[in-house]
């Protein structure tokens, strides 16, 4: 079968990575003899013209589209698949990602698609396209949701997840932008502005989040955190560095938490230090998994920078958002990476139900108590958002259960942005209130670390966001 | 390495559509469309940037410069060229014909 998966463009920021996700799927299907093109048009920035020409060169019959979604590209998946649809009406589609696990039925009734999958689409779609290749019924396939010919929604039988992670090919980088992703900025990780990429490369070692927090989305990964193994993991690193040579600065890893099991992370730098591997890795980190022994080990294994979701100040928000998180130990757990020489990058939300100027105050002292001097330079990047439900989250679906969205797909087009714009504002209090905390936050912990931190990636998002007008 | 892009003293250049700038710390900051890698100008290039709203002619930008730092067009002429180029290069700037 011809495949085609698409990655459609990100409307709230212009940040070039490789999607994971989707180069393990086509990874899948090459391997079981189908073949792949892919469209990565978040990397590409191809206007909707662009975009429309190349489906009108695509010969339909035969043809599956796949493609990947998050919560918020909700309005450029329903305009692809129309144009799909109408340029290319022989196509098969199919939308997988977190937005389809998370609102499949919704998905299957309101866009133009065939299938919608649900959960980890690497099976799925190997066989679906196999069962389309045979003209079989996709009723034999786990984890879709379609119409049949009467029109009856059909929701095949639940797929569980990946057991094991081990068997998964690796990305068939060369069907992907590699160098436009090399070629990124990437102001998270400190921006150069003469015109050179960061040479990041997007790696992941795992899958799963054990932790519950209610903004986030656990539909398609799970909570149970399932790794590679390390030495799969080391030979994809090998593998890009005899491709690519010194273009990669960096390895990137996409984990929601890498370093959750202390022991994968132990064998992993044994395993990079065994192998010679003298590269620069960063991650997402969890404060309640961080310890001194950690931080030394994974920076002398060459982690040069860890994220964390600090997301408040307030324990009283942090308790409602269900972090399961301390301030105290969130303030340790930093100060240790800071000790140990780890940068960092930290992720604030404003926005929480009860979110008040106490609670903004909370968040700026957070700041003040951890910031020293010396600390300054290791900070790369601070992330602010406004608290977003997104679907697919417990936060949504406790807003939707208050009768907070009364028409859904009106409030899928809204809800894209969690940088500037107020979808829903949950907060409790007006939306200039709103606003006037997120700024008195925002000019409180910036007054603390120099506004030089933060200030060119502000510029260079707006923009990012000017330039993507035409895109998205 | 140098452009290969010639330019003349009688060319007039303009920016180009779509491209997006700020200006931070007194320096030009460019992005040009379907490019996420910023590119930042040095205060003589923000300056000729500026210069470059409206088509303009190139011998008059040698002179801004020249006059600006106080030195010959002759001595100007081969920077604000070499410059002009590279932006040129970058499609970040186009000539247009009068």
């Amino acid at each position: 079968m011809r495949v085609l998966l698409i990655n459609p463009p990100s409307p709230a920021i212009y940040q070039v990575f490789m999607p994971l996700g989707l180069a393990s799927i086509a990874g899948c299907l090459l391997r079981h003899g189908h073949e792949v093109t892919v469209w990565d048009i978040n990397a590409e920035r191809w206007s909707k013209e662009a975009v429309l020409r190349r489906i009108r060169r695509l010969q339909d019959r035969g043809l599956l589209v796949g493609i990947t979604s998050l919560g918020g590209d909700y309005p450029y998946v329903n305009w692809l698949c129309g144009s799909f649809r109408t340029a290319c009406p022989e196509t098969q589609i199919v939308i997988g990602g977190h937005l389809a696990s998370a609102l499949p039925r919704f998905l299957v009734e309101h866009l133009p698609v065939d299938f919608v999958a649900v959960g980890e689409g690497e099976e799925t779609m190997v066989e679906l396209a196999g069962a389309l290749d045979d003209g079989k019924t996709p009723a034999s396939v786990r984890g879709l949701w379609f119409r049949d010919p009467t029109g009856r929604i059909v929701r095949t039988p639940e797929r569980p997840r990946l057991k094991s992670l081990g068997n998964l090919p690796l990305p068939p980088w060369d069907l992907f932008p590699m160098e436009i992703y090399l070629q990124d900025p990437h102001p998270g990780l400190g921006c150069r502005t003469d015109g050179e990429g960061a040479g990041l490369v997007s790696i992941m070692a795992s899958r799963g989040c054990p932790f519950d927090c209610i903004y986030c989305d656990h539909t398609v990964k799970g909570y149970r955190p399932r790794y590679r193994p390390v030495e799969s993991v080391l030979h994809e690193m090998k593998v890009l560095l005899e491709k690519y040579g010194d273009r990669i600065k960096v390895f990137y890893f996409w984990d929601d938490i890498l370093i959750w099991d202390r022991r994968w992370v132990h064998e992993f730098c044994e395993g990079l230090a065994r192998k010679g591997l003298r590269v620069q890795w960063t991650c997402n980190g969890h404060v309640n998994r961080v310890d001194r022994r950690l931080a030394e080990e994974i920076k002398s294994a060459g982690c040069v920078n860890i994220r964390f979701g600090i997301e408040s100040g307030s324990q009283r928000i942090l308790d409602a958002l269900n972090k399961g998180v301390r301030v105290e130990r969130a303030l340790t757990a930093l100060r240790t990476c800071l000790d140990a020489g780890l940068s960092l990058t930290l992720y604030i939300m404003v926005g929480m139900t009860g979110e008040n100027d106490d609670s903004i105050r909370e968040t700026v002292d957070f700041f003040r108590r951890l910031i020293r001097p010396f600390y300054l330079s290791q900070i790369k990047r601070l992330h602010f958002f406004m608290l977003t439900p997104f679907v697919g989250t417990k936060l949504f679906d406790r807003v939707r259960a208050q009768g907070r969205v009364p028409d859904l797909e009106e409030y899928l087009h809204r809800a894209c942005d969690a940088y500037y714009d107020i979808p829903l504002n949950i907060s409790g209090r007006k939306d200039h209130e709103l606003l006037r905390m997120r700024e008195s936050l925002e000019s409180g912990i910036l007054g603390i670390f120099g506004e030089e931190t933060n200030r060119l990636y502000e510029v260079l998002f707006d923009m990012y966001r000017e330039a993507a007008v035409g895109i998205c | 390495m140098k452009p290969n892009i010639l330019i003349g003293p009688d060319d007039q250049v303009i920016r180009k559509k779509g491209v997006v700038y700020r200006i931070l710390d007194g320096q030009i900051l460019l992005l040009r469309p379907g490019d996420p890698r910023p590119f930042r100008l040095n205060e003589t290039g923000t300056r000729l940037w500026q210069m470059m709203e409206r088509p303009a002619r190139v011998a008059d930008l040698i002179r801004r410069v020249a006059d600006r730092y106080r030195i010959d067009t002759d001595r100007a002429a081969p920077d604000v060229a070499a410059f002009l180029a590279d932006l040129m290069e970058r499609r970040l700037i186009t000539k247009e014909t009068s």
